[in-house]
């Protein structure tokens, strides 16, 4: 077909024939509308494509959720801890703080396994807020100590209040201002350059559950905030469902 | 009639788009995730049609997506659309994610399973259910018979009901082109399918 005529294409009017009238019932005019750019049987292929298209992508539309798999029924915070104990073993991330509103089960039994020199730990100022069920209580330990000790200036900006358990989504949209504004004081106060501030690694500042959606407040290497969904190994975002 | 009065008022208190992106632009993390829950389901079965089979690929996407909504929220002009700047972003980062699949050769024609489409309509009947299953597949393999940019736009158009115009801002085109690529489109894909013509 010649780019003149399709140029003068008057393809509204040629779609909603094809959505509402069968070849048979166009009138003379429409024919003649529809003539130049498809015969008869290209016409009722058209017209059936666009019927059934639109069928398919309204069924796909109220599509419901799908049945859970048996792995997608693990504790959402077990899936969520082991990924974050993975990342930070090997590096990617660093924890300087974390929240009591992570913990799904009770910290009390993980503290009580522990030896009372570790217990000991938790007691130094930045260390308040109890760390979430992560598996591996150690390693987060000892990347919180390793961060406080080697930025002392940004452990004392630390965001250290003690989050109740209950109410804690209500509180959530407020914790990420004082997160974000914590993390904003302490990135003015201090000199010395953080694992963030060197550029080396981005470093999670926050994590909350919102409409049944982990959260992540990562620090870039850049150093502005960042807030995205966390996400599994296979890039689905996390739900409690 | 309380309750119906009550939905209505729930419904048109609910902001535009546009007005929660004024929040976002002041990291109004609540307001984002409003317009993420609002528009991701549309965006991934966008994305699925363009990326058929890839999940995984799909999930990034609509991620990166997302992500460019919160860090650049400056960019939106809120002259147009949220939506039609959203799928600017999403349909920009799939041209660019095809043509390094185009390099690397790894285009498969993996069709969505019929089961996706089955799940949702157990309110119609069999016949017709049958139809959309048959019709779903075939669909995505024929899609995958045009290329990037017609199929583009005949999703925008018929999957996610853009305007003409609209398509035309997404993929910064004339609208005489979108158009014609969707006369072609709509003549190939119908003569693909002829087969498949439905039983309802």
């Amino acid at each position: 077909m010649d780019q003149e005529r399709l140029n003068q294409l008057p393809w509204e009017q040629v779609e909603q024939l094809l959505q509402t009238k069968n070849w048979m019932d166009l009138s003379e005019e429409q024919k003649n509308l529809v003539g130049p750019y498809f015969s008869e049987q290209e016409y009722m292929e058209a017209r059936h494509l666009l019927l059934q298209t639109s069928d398919l992508f309204k069924a796909e539309r109220n599509l419901p959720q799908k049945p859970k798999l048996p792995w997608a029924r693990l504790p959402y915070g077990l899936v969520a801890a082991a990924a974050l104990t993975l990342l930070i073993s090997l590096g990617y991330l660093i924890l300087p703080e974390q929240q009591k509103s992570m913990a799904y089960s009770s910290t009390e039994e993980v503290k009580e396994a522990q030896p009372e020199e570790q217990r000991s730990k938790l007691s130094s100022p930045v260390q308040q807020e109890s760390a979430p069920n992560l598996g591996s209580q150690s390693t987060l330990l000892k990347q919180k100590s390793e961060t406080a000790s080697s930025s002392p200036m940004e452990a004392s900006n630390l965001n250290t209040e003690v989050y109740p358990m209950d109410g804690v989504e209500e509180e959530q949209d407020n914790r990420v201002e004082r997160v974000r504004k914590s993390t904003h004081a302490a990135g003015h106060q201090h000199e010395s350059p953080t694992p963030t501030a060197s550029g080396a690694i981005p470093m999670v500042r926050d994590s909350i559950w919102k409409n049944d959606t982990l959260w992540l407040l990562i620090k870039t290497p850049h150093g502005d905030d960042s807030l995205l969904p966390a996400m599994n190994s296979k890039g689905k975002v996390w739900t409690r469902n | 009639m309380k309750v119906i009065s009550m939905w209505w008022k729930t419904k048109t208190d609910e902001p535009e788009d546009e007005e929660l992106m004024s929040g976002v632009l002041n990291k109004n993390h609540p307001d984002f995730q409003r317009l993420y829950q609002r528009h991701k389901q549309s965006l991934v079965s966008f994305l699925l049609r363009m990326h058929p089979g890839q999940m995984e690929l799909v999930q990034d996407l609509a991620q990166e997506t997302f992500a460019r909504v919160w860090e650049k929220p400056h960019l939106f002009n809120p002259e147009y659309r949220f939506k039609t700047w959203l799928f600017t972003i999403a349909s920009n980062l799939s041209k660019s994610e095809w043509r390094k699949m185009q390099i690397r050769n790894q285009v498969h024609a993996q069709g969505i399973k019929a089961e996706d489409v089955k799940q949702g309509n157990n309110e119609l009947g069999a016949d017709v259910q049958a139809d959309l299953n048959a019709f779903s597949q075939s669909l995505q393999e024929a899609l995958l018979q045009l290329d990037e940019a017609h199929r583009t736009v005949f999703l925008l158009r018929y999957q996610q009901e853009f305007s003409i115009r609209e398509i035309s801002e997404v993929m910064e085109l004339p609208e005489g082109t979108v158009k014609s690529r969707l006369f072609y489109s709509v003549k190939k894909l119908g003569g693909m399918l002829q087969h498949l013509k439905p039983t309802y």
